[in-house]
């Protein structure tokens, strides 16, 4: 292990000293910045390219630490020195990752410390849910993964970060636009047709709608849709009910662990599998089959 | 001592070049019965011979009688080849040499003194 | 046996076996393109074998032809490396590598000559104290002098520590008295393997009058016929004996390998 700390230190410490840096910068800026007395300004230019980060810092990690991590071996043909020695592939590459997802961690908690906008805030919130250090941990660790299993395949540093992109932005999407909201069934508040539905403060709305009077959602009729005020229209039709779906505030929390499980969970399935890759491509070369 | 050069490019084993180069410094007298060769690692490190030849070489002239390997402490020479003293040796060497002197005089080159003695040594039409 | 081969096939390679008996040195020779670096890789672990068998006993150090090493380290942090990556390092054998051939310890291996690169790579090999050393065209980049000091060194290396070593070469005519055993590639196959001295004793070159076959029985190697002189190349037992008209020569290595790759063309 120790050896395995010395190599990754050694190989890496520019990339990952000038990352530390980037992130102390930027998340003292997110921390830092409040506008919440003060509206209508709009956010500061070096903490809008904070936030830009924080967005992407995931991103970051996949495409400058993860995807040259075994690509730029290739590229430079030192695999042949690294995986020639007592350390097997399998445990230079788990040292590695190893080391490397500790450090990020570190920087992780750091990002996830504001929104850049709000300034440092306790209460959990929607909108902050991707400023939570939970969340960011598990970002950094999936692109960390994503880096690391393109890298070997590519085994070409630039192709391996551009697909790192492309992938750590397709999963963000999927997770942030259409898991998210699923984790939990939704809770639903109801209130006669003519009314709107209250919500609790600072719950996330995932739908809106109207009850037939089978008391499931209905589909609005046409006729109504073109309405400005279709309540009395959707009566007319059969609509009993409107109704709106919400995951309350209570829930950002629960919902900040169970996304840094998918990613945690998506990052450990990704580096297993570039872990067999190195197992199957690779015999230890130290420790030949002996001879019968 | 004995320093041992290897023609490389020769079609004579290895071995065996390293066999006749102690064969001939036996018979010059410049290696004498208790003697010890220089040891296989000594020959590696000078000669950039691969240490199984020069333990081949070193075996056959054991298996000749010539040499003897104490344990441990090295491989020496035991025997002494060709029949004159080393006196008598030098003797001819003298008048080999005076002789060579006559023949350079005469205008002969070293390659034409080669050739001479060889056909002499073969028995050829100008020798005997 | 340290090192066993049997009936490998990858790429270019095509069924080849042979065995490697432990302490001896093998130069790998052959044409580019013959084989020789996908052999090496498959015998390092690098690459696996599509068909076939590799049996290594013990440790495996390998410095391939390009000699890799990582641009940003300075010799002196490989010896580090190789310290930290091997659960045998002698460090001080390592280090003398350095010190015999005037590596600077402190420059980046980016800022090295090829030759001085080469000499880390090799340093970093030895020093892990290997049971059997892999060396692609270790000699390539050297001149004549430092091929000479180098194969005299590792030659020493051999004798001080019994390793098995194999290494390829182009440098045929370099190889007497150094190589126990002679392994010869051409477009994959394995068209030789024996020891260099009884390689050397079994083949004759044989000169005399036009005839379709060579006096003494024995496989044939190679066959130059002109209009009233035959010469053959051939392989046949030590004691043959030939007469009169015919004239027999011992053959070099270089003529041995030549005349196998001719034949093989």
């Amino acid at each position: 292990m120790k050896a395995m700390v010395w190599l990754t230190w050694r190989q890496h410490r520019w990339v990952l000293l000038s990352t530390a840096v980037l992130a102390l910068i930027a998340s003292s800026l997110l921390v830092a910045v409040d506008l919440t007395e003060s509206p209508g300004r709009s956010v500061p230019l070096p903490a809008f390219y904070a936030v830009l980060l924080q967005t992407a810092f995931g991103a970051v990690i996949g495409m400058f630490w993860g995807a040259p991590l075994v690509a730029r071996e290739f590229e430079e043909r030192t695999h042949l020195v690294a995986w020639g020695q007592d350390v097997t592939p399998q445990r230079w590459l788990a040292g590695k990752v190893g080391v490397l997802a500790v450090f990020a961690l570190v920087l992780a908690v750091l990002m996830g410390q504001g929104d850049g906008f709000r300034g440092y805030q306790d209460g959990a919130s929607w909108a902050l849910f991707e400023a939570h250090p939970l969340v960011q941990a598990g970002y950094v660790l999936l692109g960390l993964a994503l880096g690391v299993l393109f890298g070997l395949l590519a085994r070409h540093t630039l192709t391996a970060m551009a697909f790192t992109l492309a992938a750590y932005v397709g999963v963000r999407m999927l997770l942030a636009l259409g898991w998210r909201e699923h984790y939990l069934p939704a809770e639903r508040a109801v209130a006669p047709v003519r009314e709107a539905a209250s919500v609790p403060k600072g719950a996330e709305i995932v739908a809106s709608g109207y009850l037939g009077g089978d008391g499931e959602p209905m589909a609005v009729p046409d006729i109504c849709a073109r309405l400005s005020r279709p309540a009395a229209c959707i009566a007319a039709n059969g609509g009993t009910d409107s109704y709106v779906d919400y995951q309350p505030v209570e829930r950002v929390f629960g919902f900040q662990v169970t996304e840094f499980l998918v990613c945690f969970l998506l990052a450990l399935g990704l580096f297993v599998l570039a872990h067999e890759r190195i197992r199957r491509g690779w015999r230890p070369s130290r420790t030949h089959r002996r001879l019968a | 001592m004995v320093e041992f050069r290897v023609d490389r490019a020769s079609g004579l084993p290895a071995y065996l070049q390293l066999g006749r180069q102690v064969r001939e410094a036996v018979r010059l007298g410049r290696l004498r019965p208790g003697d010890r060769l220089p040891t296989v690692r000594d020959v590696v490190a000078t000669s950039g011979v691969n240490a199984n030849t020069v333990l081949k070489a070193y075996r056959e002239l054991e298996l000749a009688g010539l040499v003897e390997a104490r344990q441990g402490s090295g491989t020496y020479v035991k025997a002494t080849l060709g029949t004159a003293a080393p006196e008598v040796l030098e003797e001819l060497r003298g008048k080999f040499a005076k002789w060579v002197i006559e023949a350079r005089a005469a205008g002969l080159e070293a390659e034409d003194i080669d050739a001479l003695v060889r056909a002499v040594l073969s028995g050829g039409p100008d020798g005997a | 046996m340290t090192v066993r081969v049997e009936n490998v096939s990858k790429w270019a390679l095509h069924h080849c076996s042979f065995e490697l008996p432990a302490g001896s040195v093998t130069a790998l020779v052959g044409a580019n393109g013959a084989g020789k670096t996908t052999l090496l890789n498959i015998l390092a672990g690098h690459l696996p074998a599509d068909f076939g068998h590799v049996a290594v006993a013990g440790r495996v150090a390998f410095v391939p032809q390009d000699k890799p090493m990582y641009k940003g380290f300075t010799p002196l942090d490989v010896l580090k490396f190789g310290g930290h990556m091997n659960k045998v390092w002698d460090e001080y054998r390592a280090h003398s590598w350095l010190h015999r051939y005037r590596v600077p310890l402190k420059l980046r291996c980016g800022d090295l000559s090829g030759g001085q690169r080469a000499h880390v790579a090799f340093a970093l090999a030895l020093g892990s104290r290997p049971d059997v050393l892999l060396l692609d065209e270790p000699l390539a980049e050297l001149d004549p002098l430092a091929r000479r000091k180098v194969v005299r060194d590792l030659l020493a290396e051999v004798a001080d520590t019994g390793m098995t070593l194999l290494y390829s070469t182009h440098v045929v005519a370099e190889l007497g008295g150094v190589a126990d055993r002679l392994l010869l590639l051409s477009d994959g196959k394995l068209l030789v393997d024996g020891d260099t001295d009884e390689l050397l004793g079994e083949h004759l070159e044989i000169v005399g009058p036009a005839a379709d076959e060579p006096p003494v029985a024995g496989e044939v190697v190679l066959a130059r016929h002109q209009q009233r002189q035959s010469s053959f190349v051939v392989r046949c037992p030590e004691s043959a004996v030939v007469e009169e008209p015919w004239t027999a020569r011992p053959v070099t290595l270089e003529e041995l390998v030549v005349a196998h790759l001719e034949a093989a063309a």
